[in-house]
């Protein structure tokens, strides 16, 4: 082995080392999935109890067509309340935590990109804003340097648009937006 | 319900698998898309290998397929930034000033000049010990490619001996 690729290996191991594993990565890169797998629970309990509905309402039909009329109904099927995502909005800038100039606001818009778009709502640090779904879109960095290419869309003051990752420290428990 | 017990031994062995494997994926994914992305790139190699719990499981060497992964992402999310108008990354204090990082932004620049695949094919001979047939193998290049990924790091490495010496 060259003095070269020494050097290079001792770089790397140096690097390597350097690098910090942020607290709670694991809960957070799992986060998503665990939305996910609550969906498909969700979802098994909502097909189990259609085919109960189902064995129910045949039983039904069939005493009903012999002339007898059921007692009583099968019980509806109660749907499945969505679990809400509320997120709260942070600004890094302490300044900006107490009064909500124009200059503090931060733009919920149309698309998940920095630079394109319109911007279609305007919120300030501590406004919660309902997510809905998590996408990839621009890099986009706060005041402090906290950085993600996540965007959550959101609703906030009667529109959906986009927020950037980088603009909540809430742990969002949100399932990944369909594809356009 | 059989199907339906397998497949919960299944994610529950996955998850393990991948958790014990998450701090060297995130420290490599630092290295090769930078501390700001690392953590949504471990996100996304995440969900792209949790499709098929098996398959990593299952694999003689987890790691190797989970980083083969990780690249792809990368890769993928490279290739989507082009076509992006990217705000200007900050270059100081982002991070929190963490102070011991110079090694991490020397070797950010090292690699600097290649292509994701080519960063990844270093990391796997200088940094996990692979053979170069072996990390060609596993990230599906040629074995060239790998050579010569090492020849331009250890030149971009020359090159900025050179410069700290002048």
């Amino acid at each position: 082995m060259s003095d070269g690729e020494a050097e290079l290996r001792a770089l790397l191991r140096a690097a390597d080392a350097s690098v910090r594993v942020p607290p709670g990565l694991a809960d957070r890169v799992r986060a998503v999935d665990a939305a996910e797998r609550r969906r498909r629970a969700a979802w098994r309990t909502l097909v189990a109890g259609m085919a109960a509905a189902t064995v129910a309402g045949g039983i039904f039909l069939a005493g009903y067509l012999a002339g007898h009329r059921a007692a009583e109904r099968p019980p509806a099927l109660a749907p499945a309340a969505p679990a809400p995502h509320v997120l709260t909005v942070y600004n890094a800038d302490p300044a900006c935590w107490k009064a909500r100039p124009a200059g503090c606001a931060v733009s919920i818009k149309d698309v998940p990109h920095t630079r394109d778009g319109a911007v279609l709502a305007r919120v300030w640090h501590g406004d919660d804003v309902q997510g809905v779904c998590a996408a990839l879109g621009d890099l986009a960095a706060d005041e402090s340097g906290v950085a993600s290419t996540r965007w959550y869309r959101v609703t906030a003051r009667g529109v959906t648009g986009w927020l950037p990752a980088a603009r909540t420290r809430t742990v969002a428990d949100l399932p990944a937006c369909p594809l356009p | 319900m059989g199907r339906m017990g397998s497949e919960g031994h299944a994610e529950d062995d996955f998850d393990h698998v991948f958790c014990a494997l998450l701090p060297r994926l995130y420290r490599r994914a630092v290295l090769l898309t930078g501390q700001a992305q690392a953590e949504d790139a471990v996100h996304e190699a995440y969900l792209k290998l949790r499709r098929r719990p098996h398959a990593l499981v299952g694999h003689p060497e987890p790691y190797a397929y989970a980083f083969s992964a990780l690249t792809s992402v990368v890769r993928d999310t490279w290739k989507r930034g082009r076509r992006q108008v990217l705000i200007e990354a900050p270059t100081t204090g982002w991070d929190g000033g963490i102070a011991d990082r110079d090694a991490e932004l020397e070797v950010a620049r090292l690699l600097s000049g290649l292509t994701v695949r080519q960063r990844a094919a270093v990391l796997l001979v200088d940094l996990d010990g692979y053979t170069i047939d072996e990390a060609a193998d596993l990230l599906g290049v040629h074995r060239g490619t790998v050579s010569r990924s090492r020849e331009r790091a250890l030149a971009a490495l020359r090159r900025t001996l050179r410069g700290g010496r002048a």
